[in-house]
């Protein structure tokens, strides 16, 4: 197992530095320039020579190159030219941000949509069953931006002007002056704040999961050893949740190493409209003011994250199904 | 939204020569008339009310500052916050169509007690600062922090945005303490301007690397008070891409009435609008045109602010792309063909925007003319005229014009980020159609766009400037200026162009700039569109503020909340300040 690990990571260095030299190619003789955003008819074509000069734009681009390089794998990203100030101050803090709306709702993505899967398999054909089939469709059909505007309407304002018992904030990760609040009321300030851009992120690719869940399930649930289960006189919960599910989970984690990667940059439009000071919104940023360094920082975490829910989803396998581990 | 997101901008965008600067989706560069100002704020202050002391003011904006300091600032958003972080040696501020510069009697943020004009042509001039005005870590403000700013905007390492400010000054030499001398190149109407940057702290910089600046201690964590400020409020805390907490300055007389001001980075309108009407925020700019109806129907709780028409629109011919343009009759009766007003009322925008006739917007008292100005009329008769007298006609009956076997066919390019752009460019397209015109629709990303603008690879362009408050045209139509999108040249403007440079003040320059308009709307190089107001959206808690040409930063001490509507104001120890009442103290609104 070990050996399997180290030799998907090795094998992953030589692919993340071949994506990262393509990317840094293709940002850079994307149109437009760093210092396009001081072009105004007041700044002088000098000035704007000095800037590329104090950037190191001037430079040929194979030069730029090795140096990126060179400090790169020094582990040096170098300065955002957008923020000035150093990546690696920048990028741990907003990564954080992410993760903790990520993380949530990739817990709420699973978690609700495997029950929800299975007990439509369980419950085949059942009113449950079409119902929550209905549902799902419904919210795996709506774009995440509508999602989240209608989570703002109804969560955030019309909750207030109704005078419903909660309401939620509508933006941010919590509210004016919570660094003075005591612990357990910031944890419950930030929780508050999760709740809508959680679940306008995971609520689609939920019902995403539990179609799928549902469909494995059926196809498990059919089988000879779970009517064995049964024969011996086993509970229900024991034969759904111990047989049944184990061996329909295979699909479900090919999921999860898909999503994980999503979740990082796929955040972009939830955390613009929650204002949720995220990666995806820093990607954005960069890319529009085509703050180079700052797109291969944040294009390196992504790509990483691709090559880690892989890894991550081909280890689960293993750990499922003991013939992958055979081999 | 962002006159172009990060140009130089507002108060110190205003005074310098055409700070003329590309619009984005929606343009934030404001202005507003001083009227307007007053008579919102009695309405929403109600008249006479002491300010009473305390309170959180919550502001939304789009975008989080990026350059706090006075050398380098960049964005729009960095441009208000000097307003409120840095003073100068005169305040600027827009009156009666004017733009006017105050002394230290009239405005706590300037650092001049009175000035002279010097030297033989009164191209020198003289400040006498006040003595008692100190930085927020207790230094005090001299000539000769005012003498290294300029010096630091000057020296190329800096890169400055601000450099066209030092271009016609010699030297600034500090006679003592508190006594400054400009030593221009010659007297022109900018002086008072371009002698009116934010000031620096000599005493934190003077040592510092001017080509590493931008990346200097005190500005890549600004916050706790570590930037050195000389305005009401200094930075606090700085969540950057969350929100930036300012408290006042300790050395600012007079001390402002608010304990704190948070502003926060909500870039989505619609989400913006929302915590307003929850009561999040107090303060939203600007707001879409299409969400003003909402915010009217919230009553008394929220005041609408209206920033005046300084942005115009317009679509750029380019005749070097596209043959036909090059004849100033044709690119008239393309104007002819667009019903502006009706445009204005479909998008709902009527009540904020007026049909445009030419370079400057009305706000320009003695520039704007609206007699010799007037918007083209909607008049597809005289179109139809003017395009068939210069041979088009549709001979080949496809619907679409031709002349010498080559159809009337050109791309108009607009920047995808603004939807409103792109709905008028759409309902253009069909208001040609029905001449033979066809137009066919690009939308490109904002720098690809900007860049095909300036690059003149473009037919057609549906763009947008925000107007600086000099008369100043060369920056636009100037033959050498690359804002000269569709290079216009006309011997006659160049001329009246030098002549109104060459005049020592403003004054005798404006007859000259008014003139070279009146000749550059007759050769129509644009249709201009409209002029557009900016609407801010502010909450009826927060009173005393002024929004006006200086932006809505302006006088920041002056704002106040009634302590019956602060929020608790959190504390380090966690409680609220004694003067708040218990109540809004203790209920926490976590979910508001």
């Amino acid at each position: 197992m070990l050996a399997f690990l180290l030799r998907r990571l090795l094998g992953a260095v030589p692919l993340l530095l071949g994506i990262l030299t393509l990317i840094f190619f293709i940002v850079h003789l994307a149109p437009g320039d760093p210092t396009a955003r001081f072009y105004s008819p007041n700044v002088a074509p000098e000035v704007i020579e000095q800037m590329r000069r104090n950037l190191g734009l001037d430079q040929p681009l194979h030069v730029q190159y090795v140096k990126w390089l060179k400090s790169f794998l020094t582990g040096d990203f170098g300065y955002s030219f957008g923020q000035m100030r150093p990546i690696g101050e920048l990028l741990p803090g907003v990564l954080w941000n992410t993760l903790q709306l990520t993380l949530v709702s990739l817990v709420l993505i699973f978690v609700l949509g495997m029950l929800i899967g299975i007990v439509q398999a369980v419950r085949q054909y059942s009113l449950a069953d079409n119902l929550l089939t209905f549902v799902a469709l419904f919210f795996y059909s709506m774009p995440t931006f509508w999602l989240a505007l209608m989570f703002i309407l109804f969560f955030s304002l019309k909750a207030q002007q109704w005078g419903w018992p909660i309401s939620f904030p509508a933006s941010g990760m919590s509210r004016v002056g919570a660094e003075f609040l005591p612990l357990h009321a910031q944890l419950w300030d930030r929780v508050v704040h999760l709740v809508l851009p959680a679940a306008a992120l995971g609520i689609g690719s939920a019902a995403g999961v539990a179609r799928y869940m549902r469909g494995s399930m059926l196809e498990v649930i059919h089988q000879d050893y779970i009517r064995t289960a049964r024969a011996k006189g086993l509970g229900e919960a024991r034969v759904i949740f111990r047989h049944a599910l184990k061996n329909a989970l295979l699909p479900v984690i090919t999921l999860l190493g898909l999503y994980l990667p999503f979740l990082l940059s796929g955040a972009v439009l939830v955390e613009t409209i929650f204002a949720w000071p995220g990666m995806g919104r820093l990607i954005v940023d960069a890319i529009f003011q085509r703050d180079y360094p700052l797109v291969m920082a944040t294009s390196f975490v992504i790509a990483a994250v691709v090559v880690l829910g892989n890894l991550v989803a081909d280890v689960l396998y293993a750990l499922v199904d003991p013939r992958i581990r055979a081999e | 939204m962002i006159a172009h997101p990060f140009s130089p901008r507002a108060p110190h965008g205003w005074a310098r020569p055409a700070a003329l600067v590309l619009l984005l989706l929606l343009a934030l560069a404001g202005c507003r008339d001083p009227d307007d100002a007053r008579s919102a704020q009695a309405a929403g202050d109600g008249e006479g009310a002491t300010p009473e002391r305390g309170g959180v003011a919550v502001l939304a904006e789009h975008i989080d500052i990026n350059q706090p300091m006075p050398l380098v600032f960049e964005s729009n958003m960095d441009g208000d916050l000097q307003d409120v972080l840095y003073m100068a040696l005169t305040r600027g501020v827009w009156r009666d169509g004017r733009l006017v510069y105050l002394l230290a009697d009239e405005s706590p943020m300037a650092l001049a007690e009175r000035y002279e004009y010097a030297g033989p042509d009164s191209a020198a001039l003289v400040y006498h600062l006040r003595g008692d005005v100190r930085w927020s870590d207790g230094q005090p403000i001299t000539a000769h922090d005012v003498v290294w700013t300029y010096q630091a905007v000057r020296d190329p390492r800096t890169a400055s945005p601000r450099q066209d400010y030092v271009e016609h000054i010699d030297s600034v030499v500090a006679r003592d303490d508190s006594t400054v001398v400009f030593h221009f190149a010659h007297r022109y109407p900018e002086m008072l301007s371009h002698s009116g940057l934010g000031i620096a702290p000599r005493h934190v910089y003077q040592d510092a690397d001017l080509a590493q600046i931008r990346s200097h201690p005190t500005l890549v964590n600004p916050d706790q008070g570590r930037l050195v400020v000389s305005g009401p409020f200094q930075i606090g805390r700085w969540d950057q891409g969350q929100q930036m907490v300012l408290v006042p300055n300790p050395h600012f007389r007079p001390q402002p009435h608010l304990d704190q001001i948070v502003i926060r980075v909500i870039p989505e309108a619609t989400t913006r609008l929302v915590e307003l009407q929850t009561g999040a925020v107090d303060l939203v700019r600007p707001v879409p045109h299409d969400q003003i109806p909402t915010l009217q129907a919230q009553g008394e709780r929220i005041r609408l602010e209206r920033e005046e028409k300084r942005q115009y629109e317009f679509i750029a011919y380019n005749p070097a792309a596209f043959a036909p343009f090059a004849d100033a009759e044709v690119r008239r009766a393309l104007g002819l063909a667009l019903d502006v007003p009706g445009i204005l009322r479909a998008l709902q925008m009527q009540d904020y925007a007026l049909p445009a006739a030419g370079p400057y917007p009305p706000i320009f008292r003695d520039l704007y003319d609206p007699e010799r100005m007037r918007p083209l009329p909607h008049d597809t008769a005289r179109a139809r005229q003017i395009l068939a007298a210069k041979g088009w006609r549709d001979s080949d009956g496809d619907g679409v014009l031709d002349k010498d076997g080559r159809p009337f066919r050109f791309t108009l390019l607009t920047s995808a980020a603004n939807p409103r752009r792109a709905d008028v460019s759409q309902i253009a397209q069909q208001q040609w159609k029905r001449l033979g015109i066809d137009a066919r629709l690009q939308q490109l990303e904002f720098n690809t766009f900007f860049e095909r603008l300036v690059g003149r690879e473009y037919q057609a362009a549906l763009g947008g400037w925000a107007v600086g408050l000099s008369p100043d045209l060369t920056e636009l139509w100037g033959e050498d200026s690359p804002f000269n999108i569709v290079d216009y040249r006309n011997p006659e403007v160049s001329a009246l162009f030098r002549q109104a440079l060459a005049q020592p003040t403003e004054e005798a320059a404006n007859r000259y700039w008014q003139a070279a308009a009146a000749r550059l709307v007759q050769d129509q190089p644009y249709t201009w569109l409209y002029y557009l107001d900016q609407v801010d959206a502010v909450s009826n808690r927060l009173r005393g503020i002024k929004i006006d040409t200086y932006g809505a930063y302006q006088n920041t001490w002056e704002w106040w909340i009634p302590e019956a509507l602060q929020r608790g104001t959190p504390t380090r120890a966690g409680a609220a300040p004694a003067d708040s009442p218990p109540s809004a103290a203790a209920s926490g609104d976590t979910a508001r």
